[in-house]
């Protein structure tokens, strides 16, 4: 459905971003496109609907180069979702679903039999959907919503950028599942872009593991489990430190990216704005020297703002690992307290990321907790 | 006999003069509605510009503080060695005096758009126009009535001066008033300007409220249950528009 053929993305700045891709999409499937951030993965998939352009190479969609098409046109043809689900928040979910039919001019009666369906479709019930504003529904609802206006159109491909990357691991469990059950009705061809390896080899027909903007591997969830093609392949998918895993091994393979930092030297509005815009209740603060400063909160800024005083009033640096020292017990015991993010410094006091109760970490700790519970039952 | 008080002479004035009282009251309105057209009219799409061309921004808001930061009074002095005297000074005095917070507002409202909700836009198609009319001004728009708001008020509040140099308006009552030392003939003069000042942001105000994204569903959501007729009219209780607390906007 969507073959690249040796695409190359340069920045101006000279990064190579996507390299030499050669990759065919089949129809029908969900293809997940997932490595280590800065692999290339969302630039791929942003080059599918223009919004990146490539530097060298082609792109087909159904046969077509997509280079030689209109950029409007053909993303009107392409459903895309987002992390931040990007809903219009002036709009309701109506007129949000609505949005890419009204761009092709459907009749009006189209639109809203299609509204009513695809509401239905995801169990949200239409008189008591229909003219509510994105605000006033919850995480979960808005990424449904966002998922439905992709489909609106009915296009044969859709591109998800992450989509339940910013949701609780409850309802992201829930989502995809959902997403899978709709799948299965539509097959639609879905190109799907994660971080998350549990999320891959739940969701991926196919899974395509990339690198500095290189395939690793492609190959169905069951291939890069059982026949990694490499090293590489083989630590990514986890299956290897997995078994290695003890409660007493480093906390190296739990730490992710610091989704939102914030520098000491912004004020609380700056910090507000920024969480609020990415959906956090948390994030790292670091200052100009590069140094760890504390762990923030939405509701402490919020009063620190409301009462003019520096977010540095509002750092909580007691809970941390040090990822020099710290065993994989002490995390998962930190976040059997609490499940939110932990941060993680090193020695000379950088921020090196954050553990949390999602994704791999929350993989590990459950099954070394199994395991504990097994023995102690023993 | 008893020389007559304040109230007393400010009625037989109001009630002799009052055709003139009205007359001021409309150039003032003429005026002041004229310099805010300009503003509006230049200002707004200079603002949008602005916001696509963020290298001169800086520059482009920094001389639209210079003419705000002149007192007044002085830029009507000044304007006079270009445009002589009259209306036609005040009214671009006033326009030169009042584009800051309406250039400012556009140019933050639209930059402020979450860069999320446009990519998205983008990402379904939507071309640079639609993006600017169906997403960017919209959800601009509170912002950039607080600029409008803002802007009315000073203009009609500074019009006033616009006699001081031969331009006509309620700033005539207020001037003569003073000259001759009638107190009821300045509060003839200002408490009409007060007032329009007032409308004028009042209005602008319930303007913007009436375009609150929580308004406006809860109209479509009213407006659907009358075409659907009775059959909806039962889940009335049930619409979450109305029970839910208005979390602000996003």
């Amino acid at each position: 459905m969507v073959d690249f053929e040796s695409v190359t993305k340069q920045y101006p700045d000279g990064t190579v971003a996507v390299d030499k891709l050669n990759l065919t999409i089949e129809k029908g499937k969900i293809v997940v496109l997932i490595g280590p951030s800065g692999c290339g993965k969302t630039t791929t998939l942003k080059m599918v609907n223009r919004l990146e352009e490539p530097s060298r190479g082609v792109i087909r969609m159904g046969g077509q180069n997509i280079l030689k098409m209109n950029p409007v046109d053909l993303r009107r043809n392409i459903g895309y979702v987002i992390q931040d689900t990007g809903l219009m928040p002036h709009l309701t979910v109506t007129e949000n679903i609505a949005t890419v039919p009204n761009l092709l001019r459907w009749k009006k009666e189209r639109v809203k039999a299609r509204v009513e369906e695809l509401l239905h479709m995801a169990g949200l019930d239409p008189k008591l959907y229909r003219y509510r504003l994105p605000a006033q529904m919850s995480g979960g609802q808005r990424q449904r919503i966002g998922v439905l206006r992709a489909l609106a159109a009915e296009p044969e491909v859709v591109l998800m950028d992450e989509p339940f990357g910013a949701l609780d691991p409850i309802t992201r469990d829930r989502l995809q599942g959902e997403l899978k059950e709709i799948q299965n009705t539509l097959q639609r061809t879905i190109i799907f872009v994660t971080h998350d390896i549990d999320e891959a080899l739940k969701l991926g027909d196919q899974i395509v593991l990339m690198r500095d903007g290189r395939v690793e591997q492609i190959g169905s969830p069951e291939d890069l489990q059982q026949n990694p093609a490499n090293a590489f392949v083989e630590s990514f998918i986890g299956e290897d430190r997995l078994a290695q895993i003890t409660p007493e091994a480093g906390i190296d393979a739990l730490v992710e990216d610091a989704p939102l930092i914030l520098k000491a030297s912004s004020g609380p509005e700056k910090a507000l704005e920024r969480m609020e815009r990415v959906g956090r209740e948390t994030a790292q603060v670091v200052g100009e020297d590069g140094l760890w400063k504390g762990m923030v909160w939405l509701n402490d800024i919020k009063n620190a703002e409301r009462y003019g005083k520096p977010i540095a009033s509002t750092y909580r640096t007691k809970r941390k690992l040090r990822i020099e020292d710290a065993r994989i017990r002490e995390a998962a015991t930190l976040l059997a307290a609490s499940s939110e993010p932990i941060p993680v410094v090193d020695a000379s006091g950088r921020l090196r990321g954050i553990v949390t109760d999602a994704g791999f970490a929350r993989m590990t700790i459950a099954r070394l907790t199994r395991g504990r519970h097994q023995k102690e039952s023993a | 006999m008893n020389r007559p008080g304040f109230f007393e002479l400010l009625w037989t004035y109001v009630s002799r003069q009052y055709p003139r009282i009205i007359n001021a009251t409309i150039q003032h309105i003429q005026i002041s509605g004229t310099a805010l057209l300009l503003t509006l009219v230049f200002c707004i799409p200079l603002g949008i510009y602005i916001t696509r061309k963020e290298k001169i921004a800086p520059y482009v808001i920094a001389a639209a503080n210079v003419f705000q930061t002149i007192p007044s009074l002085a830029l009507l002095g000044f304007l006079i060695f270009i445009l002589g005297i009259g209306n036609k000074n005040a009214i671009t005095a006033l326009f030169l005096y009042a584009m800051l917070p309406v250039l400012q507002n556009t140019y933050l409202g639209i930059r402020n758009v979450e860069k999320s909700v446009i990519q998205a836009a983008r990402g379904m198609g939507m071309t640079d126009m639609q993006i600017l009319f169906k997403v960017e001004m919209p959800l601009a728009t509170p912002v950039i009535i607080g600029g409008i708001r803002v802007a009315s008020v000073w203009i009609i509040g500074t019009a006033a001066l616009a006699a001081a140099i031969g331009g006509g308006g309620l700033g005539q009552l207020i001037f003569s008033g003073l000259a001759s030392i009638r107190n009821e003939v300045i509060v003839a003069g200002a408490v009409p300007a007060t007032l329009l000042a007032l409308f004028a942001d009042g209005g602008l105000k319930a303007l913007a409220s009436y375009l609150e994204p929580q308004r406006r569903a809860h109209r479509l959501a009213r407006k659907a249950r009358r075409i659907e007729g009775v059959d909806l009219s039962a889940d009335t209780d049930d619409d979450p528009s109305e029970k839910e607390p208005p979390d602000g906007e996003t």
